[in-house]
């Protein structure tokens, strides 16, 4: 809401600069936003009216003028404006003036011909953005006059951003209405209208067809108008400082009482409407072309003022071209209704709108100001334009009118919720500032707030209208600390630890967008699995990743082109997944590694990350969710995202806990990646806090025994197939088993790998014997032999 | 006797010129071995006359020890110098990088909510987290948004065909917790939110901090406390200008949003800038998730990570937090 200051101060006086009156407001919860001079500083520009323009002997486009500024002599001037035409009063910057950004005005010759002055437009003034022409002032200004001071621009322009529940204030009276309970400082002016008596009969039949959504409809017939007057100067200047393009007198007159009262309001060309009005909803697939041009084809739910025949305007929000004010308009029918929010309610937003009237029709306007302003209204338009009214129609369902709210405080409850004292009499005064009826019974106020106060409604909603006219400031702040309450966070902290563990195996996290592109999605997952948004800010952003890898990759590119040829990065973020069981949405812990192992580095020599940097990462991350490596189990899996032969799932027993590999070759081409790209993801629900408690298994005092035998299998045969295998034994004096080489070449037939292990035996009371040892090894080399295969290599 | 001297002399300088331990135990085998030099002339003791043995005995012992003496000065010189030896060849160029693997870091935001989640933690709020689709009802319906609420425009919401969307806030985790536990509640809610909107200053994702305490008489007075008191810890200043604005939020009432006070160099007027909203819990919020408001009251506070991680480590470009060009990460490693 832009609120020329001048103006809010016709109905209040602040008694305080402007600085402190925008901090008044910010600090009552009216944000000022900026404040901004209602036009730079400019000097030397008078009303003067334009006595010939001829065209110029040697420039098409050039006219040369004779402009009267009311001294004596006649001000020869050159100007190029295609509107100068004799008769026009204009805004005339002498020689000697000084125009925005510091421009002089000094006498030129233009092609051949001197010129004294110019004749400015309202962008040359710093009055608009842009402007076509030079500015056309009314006839009624006084030649010679400072445009400067009759135009009243020492003024600043307030911008307030208004909370959606304080649309009493999108009005300039109801900004006063705030600065003079907030100051305690009288208004200046009564907010009431007096009646404009009708002068003729003239009236239309109205009918409203949808009580609910409009409560009232008041309209007025006025006769003898003119739609091409234009509005007096004040006002089109009241206008552009609230950001209101002046139009047409009529026109303005209805913008203008809104911006006044904040009763949108409409005026219909009476001539071109067919009977009565009608307020009803829209038929089905109803057209209506409204005043910005478009034609948008209605819905049922949408409210619409028709005649006999069709729509005339969307209700609330914008009016119809066909019925719109124009020069040859002699009858107007004026509608100022209310209309509930819930019918208007994004409704603009469907064409694109945003209209003043939408915007106050969505917050809630005081249904007792159609009354009113229809009198404002007609009172400005009889003083301007001219014209007689008919008598006021006034159509209206009282039991849809919203009710007065009435409101029991207990005054106890101000200082429970507060935390600070108010007597009952501070409540009630503060209350009776902001015109509330208050009755006080006992402990308990019961306040009636004033109709345009709807937002009201509890007592929790006159405590802050309290705690704010006392001010926040003023409320003191409790810094005792809390209460102990201590609660156990473990799985933040396992979390913290394998996020700690990664940055020290020199990973850094990334934050990436959770909505990604499909094509890059499916990659990762079934076609169906990603979530689909309605309205996406871009395709590439409009699917609900069901994998954290893509992100992951997007980063990895980025960073690749930019000569970054290390990269390890890894975010943790929701999956989402369309399943059979619904929609699921699980956090996931994703890693990519591409380059070398480490940073370049004199002291060791630089290798590419494999399969096994990845694993190793991983292995190490679930150490810290306290699940040990023999938990987890990795086996081979088909994976379509990645290399058949360098990838596996990972399990705890049956549960699928999460999987790593190298991106599928097709894919890096697909991407145009050229290095090698590992990936690892897990799944955090199925990991953080799922290992047991460790219990304390006591040491044994006795020696341990190492025997390393080396056998030869099948290439196919993993290690995990020769580990488990021999966990299947169930030896309970075999304490672990390592896999310390793997050969294959010379020496081995082919097709064929040998295969150290290194086996670890220990009895917990006694030291074992040679022949135990020896009766275990073989146990043990007999497994494998008929499990996997194996023969004892020598 | 003159043999004797030359020899002790002849010894002593050939010792004191051996460079190696091993030439220096030849040395004492020669003299001092069981068939050394002095050890045969002890033994041809007994060809003297009985009365001058001992004198002679005597002077060869003298000279036996002083080459002794000689022998194991030279052995721990030569020792000495082998050690001086030693640590000049293992001398290496100290200034040359150590080993392995460079560290990575964090996400400045992650290092932003685990200083926001360490400061509440410590009075015992909990960290909760909720699902990122939501429905209506969680998302604005509970929180006093009904369908027709202007605040839902201005919410820009991302939807899904199903009437799903993704959640525009934080505060949705609330009523997940009131849903679920019994009050007294203190929680924090850390999490990405979306809102239909990109351009520089505006990301389609970022990220909020939810607060939440419900318990028995607590006031405003409190919420100010707890505020207050977290920016001045958050921004390390003790005297940071901490100002409560009244506004509005569909859930709570009173609100507040929450400027600091910055000194802007250029004017030296203090600069307000917006960080943080809060508020008493709106009781159409107690009673849609059925908390009885005549026992309990409660305050609810959210503040945008982005723009304190922006402030707290002067990031001019909020893009930069999701680009993750690893130049800008490695900054908060």
């Amino acid at each position: 809401m832009r609120v020329s200051e001048n103006w809010l101060r016709e109905w209040v006086d602040p008694g305080i600069d402007t600085q402190q009156l925008a901090d008044t407001l910010t600090m009552a919860g009216l944000e000022v936003d900026g404040i901004e001079p209602a036009a730079p500083k400019f000097s030397g520009v008078v009303v003067a009216k334009v006595l010939r323009a001829d065209p110029h002997p040697d420039a098409k486009k050039l006219h040369v003028c004779d402009v009267d500024d009311g001294s004596c002599e006649v001000n020869k001037v050159i100007c190029g404006a295609g509107n100068v035409r004799k008769g026009l009063m204009v805004a005339f910057a002498k020689v000697g003036a000084i125009l925005p950004n510091d421009f002089k005005i000094e006498p030129k010759v233009l092609r051949g011909v001197e010129s004294f002055g110019m004749l400015c437009s309202a962008s040359e003034l710093g009055l608009a953005e842009s402007s076509q022409g030079i500015m056309e002032l009314p006839e009624d200004v006084e030649l010679g006059a400072d445009v400067y001071s009759s135009f009243a621009l020492e003024d600043q322009v307030i911008d307030i951003d208004l909370t959606p529940n304080r649309s009493d204030c999108l009005s300039i009276q109801g900004i006063a209405r705030e600065v003079s309970a907030l100051l305690d400082k009288p208004l200046l002016r009564k907010f009431t209208t007096p009646e404009v008596k009708a002068t003729n009969k003239s009236l239309i039949p109205v009918s409203i067809q949808a009580n609910q959504e409009c409560p009232r409809y008041v309209g007025r017939v006025i006769e003898g108008v003119s739609g091409s007057v234009q509005s007096p100067l004040w006002m089109q200047e009241k206008l552009r400082r609230a950001g209101v393009r002046a139009i047409n007198a009529i026109t303005d007159i209805t913008n203008f009482v809104m911006l006044e009262m904040g009763q949108p309001m409409h005026a219909f060309d009476l001539d071109k409407l067919s009977g009565g009005v009608v307020v009803r909803f829209a038929n089905k697939a109803e057209k209506l072309e409204l005043l910005d041009g478009q034609t948008v084809e209605l819905d049922r739910d949408e409210l619409v003022i028709a005649d006999e025949k069709q729509a005339v305007a969307l209700a609330g929000i914008m009016g119809g071209q066909a019925t719109a004010i124009q020069d040859s308009t002699t009858r107007v029918f004026l509608e100022s209704a209310s209309f509930k929010p819930e019918i208007i309610t994004g409704k603009a937003r469907r064409y694109g709108l945003h209209t003043d009237s939408s915007h106050r029709f969505e917050r809630g306007v005081d249904a007792n100001l159609a009354a009113q302003a229809i009198e404002r209204a007609t009172q400005l338009i009889l003083d301007l334009v001219g014209g007689d009214a008919g008598p006021v129609t006034c159509e209206e369902d009282m039991s849809a009118l919203p009710k007065p709210a009435q409101i029991k405080l207990e005054h106890l409850k101000v200082e429970s919720l507060l935390g600070i004292k108010f007597s009952l009499e501070e409540v009630q005064s503060l209350l009776e500032r902001l015109q509330c009826g208050v009755e006080v019974k006992k402990d308990v106020l019961h306040v009636l707030p004033p109709s345009y106060r709807f937002d009201l409604t509890i007592d929790v909603d006159l405590i802050e209208e309290v705690a704010r006219l006392v001010g926040y400031e003023n409320i003191p702040a409790n810094v005792n600390a809390l209460a102990i309450n201590t609660t156990a966070n473990i799985e933040a902290d396992q979390l913290e630890s394998i996020k700690g563990a990664l940055v020290s195996r020199g990973y850094h996290e990334v934050v990436t967008f959770s909505f990604v592109d499909q094509e890059i999605d499916t990659f990762f997952n079934d076609k169906n699995a990603g979530k689909k948004l309605v309205n996406p800010i871009s395709q590439e952003l409009s699917v609900m990743r069901s994998s954290t890898w893509p992100g992951l990759i997007k980063t990895a590119l980025h960073n690749l082109h930019r000569q970054q040829s290390r990269i390890r990065i890894f975010e943790k973020a929701l999956q989402f997944k369309n399943t059979a069981n619904g929609l699921k949405q699980s956090p996931s812990l994703a890693g990519l590694i591409v380059g070398d192992v480490e940073p370049e580095q004199w002291g060791s020599a630089s290798r590419k990350v494999d399969f096994y940097d990845v694993k190793g990462d991983v292995v190490q991350l679930l150490k810290f969710s306290s699940l040990s490596e023999h938990q987890i189990s990795f086996l081979p899996a088909e994976d379509a995202a990645l290399h058949p032969g360098q990838s596996a799932k990972i399990t705890l027993g049956e549960t699928l806990i999460g999987r790593l590999g190298k991106l599928h070759p097709r894919i890096q081409s697909a991407l145009e990646i050229s290095p090698a790209v590992y990936l690892f993801e897990l799944q955090l629900n199925e990991l953080i806090n799922k290992a047991p408690v460790k219990v304390f298994q006591a040491l044994s005092k006795y020696p341990s025994i190492r025997r390393d035998i080396t056998i030869i299998v099948e290439e196919s045969v993993n290690a995990e197939m020769i580990r488990s295998n021999i966990e299947q034994l169930s030896i309970a004096s075999l304490k672990s088993v390592e896999v310390f080489s793997i050969y294959t070449g010379k020496g081995i037939p082919k097709l064929k790998k040998s295969v150290s292990l290194g086996l670890i035996l220990q009895e917990f009371s006694r030291t074992l014997t040679d022949k135990e040892i020896e009766q275990t090894v073989l146990l043990i080399i007999s497994q494998l032999e008929s499990k996997v295969g194996a023969e004892i290599r020598n | 006797m003159s043999d004797l001297s030359s020899l002790e002399t002849t010894a002593i300088d050939e010792i004191q010129s051996t460079d190696d331990m091993e030439k220096l135990e030849s040395l004492r085998v020669e003299y001092l071995g069981k068939k050394g030099v002095l050890t045969e002339q002890l033994k041809a003791l007994g060809k003297l006359p009985k009365e001058e043995r001992p004198a002679a005995g005597q002077e060869i012992n003298k000279v036996k020890v002083r080459i002794q003496e000689a022998i194991e000065g030279r052995k721990s010189h030569l020792q000495e110098a082998g050690i001086i030896q030693q640590l000049n060849n293992e001398t290496l160029d100290i200034t040359l990088p150590g080993r392995g693997q460079s560290s990575g870091g964090l996400h400045p935001i992650t290092l932003t909510l685990n200083r926001i989640q360490n400061y509440f933690k410590q009075f015992g709020f909990v960290v909760e987290e909720g699902p990122e689709i939501e429905d209506e009802f969680h998302n604005f319906e509970a929180l006093n948004i009904p369908d027709h609420h202007p605040a839902r425009a201005m919410h820009d919401t991302f939807y899904f065909d199903d009437k799903l969307l993704l959640r525009t806030h934080t505060s949705s985790v609330q009523i997940h917790v009131m849903q679920e536990q019994k009050p007294p509640i203190r929680i924090i809610a850390p999490g990405r939110v979306y809102r239909c909107d990109s351009d520089p200053t505006h990301s389609p994702m970022f990220h909020q901090v939810e607060g939440l305490l419900v318990d028995e008489q607590v006031s405003f007075v409190d919420l100010k406390g707890i505020i207050i008191d977290f920016l001045k810890c958050f921004f390390d200043d003790e005297n940071l200008q901490v100002r409560f604005r009244p506004s509005y939020f569909p859930f709570t009432e009173p609100s507040a949003e929450i400027d600091i006070g910055m000194l802007d160099k250029n004017t030296n007027l203090t600069k307000w800038l917006e960080v943080m909203g809060c508020g008493m819990v709106h009781p159409n919020v107690f009673a849609s998730v059925g908390i009885d408001t005549d026992k309990y009251s409660g305050y609810a506070f959210g503040m945008g990570v982005e723009r304190l991680a922006m402030l707290r480590h002067q990031v001019n470009d909020l893009r930069l937090f999701f680009e993750n060009d690893l130049r800008f990460l490695q900054q908060f490693a």
